[in-house]
């Protein structure tokens, strides 16, 4: 068989310490990468102990994402937008600051505006506090086109119970529906704030399975979507425009 | 700023189910939903129920042209996913008390659009 | 002048070209100079002398523009006739 790598690309950092036990719960329960989001404004200093922590001597000072053996840690930055024009503002200047940005939605205009903006890697939790689940077909459209993963939250899931819990699972089937057609990347996240909110990959498939995901689409979104989209943001720098690269060759 | 509505394609088939309710209590439209929510919670639990899409379209007090009577008497529609009807049925009559009161749900007919639920099942036209 | 910047909407005819990936296997590999364009296809030459028509969208290209730079295209990019090229927008990142 060959050899699958999962990803949970939402764990949301608080403190240093806590942050790296988190990580660490990750790796022990068989994450090959993990991605870590954090505000604007705690960016910065969760950059620098990172470097602190992990690449003391070796690699150069401004990495944006860190490696211990195989296992990869990418910090990202979420967005909380206030209204599109505020968004896009913000998206504009923290582009290049970061490897991964992510948009928690919830609001339609902020979904909109998210799922319309090629720079956008993921937007998170269309479906949050909505009646509906936040995307319809045209959205959806507008998401494939501009590569916008929709991201799934299992925290979503934990933190709820009855009709809230069920609600949740009829949105998440909303959005499979949708994907099944269009084809945007999803995302599976565990949304972990805790060692206590995560699970491993396996119990993670067993619960999307349930779901009315199939294997093949789990394995999309828990493990080649989010290498897809680390792999297409380093090569972000060397794009001119979308299909075109500048190659070093010497 | 509202969603666009999905195309009919991709909505999903609905079909109708038209019941009626006779309770100790007066029934507002919420304790209505609040009740057969939680049915299907308790009987098929959160993953199925998610399934169900239910919905209740409308309802019709029954009360004011026999308010003799010492219950309350209430039809409704309520909409759900095609192919689950049957175990939204069986967990509707399941339901046999509400805060503490009696009460009892039956199924009047199942119908494919709300216009003919209501007319085969709530207003029968003579 | 040429440069990555401009490539994709600039006169292909001249350059010299590898076929990274394409939806038809035997083609990929192939090396040679752009001698013909059409809004689907762009005509090689082959080293040896031969000419091979390509289509464009199901091909990624490595073009080498003269100051020796290698600029990696989807042929996607480059579905248009290449006067109407020039007027094409392009979606940045």
């Amino acid at each position: 068989m060959i050899n699958v790598k999962y990803f949970d690309f939402h764990l949301k950092g608080k403190k240093p310490d806590s942050d790296l036990a988190l990580i660490n719960e990750a790796k022990r329960l068989g994450y090959h990468g993990v991605s870590i989001f954090y505000s604007n404004e705690q960016y910065n200093l969760a950059l620098e102990n990172f470097n602190k922590i992990i690449n003391d001597e070796t690699s150069p000072t401004h990495l944006k994402s860190f490696k211990i053996d195989d296992f990869s840690i990418t910090p990202g930055i979420i967005i909380q937008g206030k209204n599109p024009h505020h968004l896009q503002k913000q998206i504009r200047s923290l582009r290049n600051k970061t490897n991964i940005l992510m948009v928690d939605g919830g609001d339609l205009k902020i979904n909109r505006a998210a799922c319309e903006n090629v720079k956008v890697d993921i937007l998170s939790r269309p479906y949050y506090k909505r009646r509906d689940c936040g995307i319809n077909h045209v959205l959806s459209r507008e998401a494939a086109k501009n590569n916008v993963a929709i991201e799934l939250c299992f925290n979503d899931l934990l933190k709820s119970r009855n009709s809230l819990r069920s609600k949740i699972i009829a949105h998440f089937r909303d959005i499979i529906k949708l994907q099944r057609k269009f084809h945007f990347p999803l995302l599976i996240t565990s949304g972990a704030r805790t060692i206590y909110d995560l699970r491993t990959p396996q119990d993670i498939m067993a619960l999307y399975r349930c779901l009315g995901l199939n294997k093949e689409e789990i394995l999309m979104a828990i493990s080649v979507s989010p290498s897809f989209i680390l792999d297409y943001n380093q090569q972000r720098k060397d794009m001119v425009v979308d299909g075109v690269k500048i190659i070093d060759e010497k | 700023m509202k969603l666009k509505i999905l195309p009919p394609t991709l909505r999903g088939d609905k079909r109708y189910l038209a019941f009626e309710a006779i309770s100790q209590i007066q029934l507002p439209r919420d304790d209505l939903i609040f009740m057969i929510w939680e049915s299907c919670l308790k009987f098929h639990g959160e993953c199925e129920t998610s399934k169900f899409r239910l919905w209740v379209t409308r309802s019709w007090d029954l009360n004011s042209n026999n308010s003799k009577k010492d219950y309350f008497h209430l039809k409704g529609i309520l909409q759900c996913n095609r192919g689950d009807e049957e175990k939204v049925r069986g967990a509707l009559c399941l339901i046999n008390n509400y805060k503490g009161k009696k009460l009892v749900f039956h199924t009047l007919g199942l119908a494919g659009t709300i216009k003919s639920a209501t007319q085969k099942f709530i207003k029968p036209s003579p | 002048m040429i440069t990555p910047h401009n490539i994709f909407q600039h006169e292909l005819i001249g350059l010299t070209v590898e076929i990274v990936e394409s939806s038809h296997q035997g083609l990929e590999g192939i090396k040679g100079k752009v001698v013909d364009e059409t809004r689907n296809t762009i005509c090689l030459e082959r080293p040896d002398g031969k000419e091979i028509v390509v289509a464009k969208s199901t091909s990624l290209f490595h073009f080498r523009i003269p100051e020796g730079l290698v600029v990696e295209i989807d042929g996607k990019v480059l579905v248009s006739r290449p006067e109407d090229r020039i007027k094409k927008k392009f979606r940045k990142i």
